[in-house]
C-alpha cells in the first residue's frame, strides 16, 4: 500500500541533532519519530536535516514530535 | 514502555532496501564484493582529488558554508562518476541509472537534484569509498564517498552550481 506524502519541517532542535549525526545517504536520514501520544514512526525520511516526508492524510502538529532519533537498521 | 505499537512505516510503504543486494555493472555482471562505502576501508584522501555532494538544496546543511568544509558523516560520489553521469546525460538513450543522479546514488526524495557541492579534501582526511546499493526502488550502481569525519576547513569550493 502507497500512501501519498507531505514534506514537513521539523523543529530546529531536531535538526540541529540531525545534523551532529551521520547520513544514511547523501542528503538524507532514516528515522524514528515519536509523539507526545506515544505513538513512535519509524523508518521516515528526513532531508536536508529539515524536512519530514510524512502521511499526506496524517495530522500532525511538528511540537507534538518530543523525540526524534536515528532509526535502527 | 509505551503502551501504543511501533508503526513500522516499511509495512506501510516498503522502502525496499536490501542490505545484501547484489549490484549490477554497466555489462550486466554482479559486483558481488563491492558494498556500500560504510562497509569499506578507511583511505586517506590525496589532496588532489575532488568529490561531489549532489543536493536539491542550495542551503545544504552538510556543508558548513562558514568553515567551507564538509560536516561528520555526510556522504559524496567521486568527481569520476559525476562526470560519467553528466557525459550520459548528453547521450540519447542511457539507461536511468547512468544520467539520473536520483537512480544511480538510490536516492529516496522525490525532490529533484539541483546543485552540485565541490569538495577537495585535504591529503590525509579520511573516507571510505563504495558502491551505491539498490534501494527505495532505485538501481544505485554509482560510487559514494562517506566522510565519517567530515573535511578539513576550506575543502569546500564554493559557490554551489546549479545542477542540469
Amino acid at each position: 500500500m502507497t500512501m501519498k506524502t507531505q514534506f514537513i519541517t521539523i523543529p530546529e532542535r531536531f535538526s540541529q541533532k540531525l545534523l551532529q549525526l551521520p547520513e544514511s545517504g547523501m542528503g538524507y536520514q532514516i528515522v524514528k519519530v515519536k509523539l507526545n501520544s506515544g505513538r513512535i514512526f519509524d523508518h521516515l525520511k528526513v532531508f536536508n536535516a529539515t524536512l519530514l516526508e510524512w502521511w499526506e492524510n496524517e495530522p500532525i502538529n511538528t511540537q507534538d514530535i518530543i523525540k526524534l532519533d536515528l532509526a535502527s537498521i | 514502555m509505551s503502551i501504543y505499537p511501533t508503526v513500522n512505516f516499511q509495512e506501510i510503504q516498503p522502502l525496499n532496501k536490501t542490505l545484501d543486494t547484489k549490484v549490477l555493472n554497466e555489462d550486466g555482471e554482479h559486483l558481488s564484493d563491492q558494498g556500500g562505502a560504510i562497509d569499506a576501508p578507511i583511505q586517506l584522501a590525496n589532496g588532489s582529488n575532488h568529490y561531489i555532494r549532489l543536493s536539491a538544496f542550495k542551503n545544504d546543511k552538510r556543508i558548513d558554508q562558514e568553515n567551507k568544509c564538509l560536516l561528520p558523516g555526510s556522504f559524496t560520489t567521486t568527481m569520476e562518476d559525476f562526470m560519467t553521469l553528466m557525459v550520459n546525460r548528453q547521450m540519447p538513450g542511457s539507461v536511468p541509472h547512468m544520467h539520473d543522479p536520483l537512480e544511480r546514488y538510490a536516492l529516496p526524495s522525490i525532490l529533484p537534484i539541483n546543485w552540485v557541492f565541490n569538495i577537495q579534501p585535504k591529503q590525509n582526511d579520511e573516507f571510505q569509498q563504495g558502491i551505491v546499493q539498490a534501494g527505495f526502488g532505485r538501481h544505485g550502481g554509482g560510487i559514494e564517498c562517506y566522510f565519517a569525519k567530515g573535511t578539513s576547513l576550506h575543502t569546500f569550493i564554493p559557490p554551489p552550481v546549479e545542477f542540469s
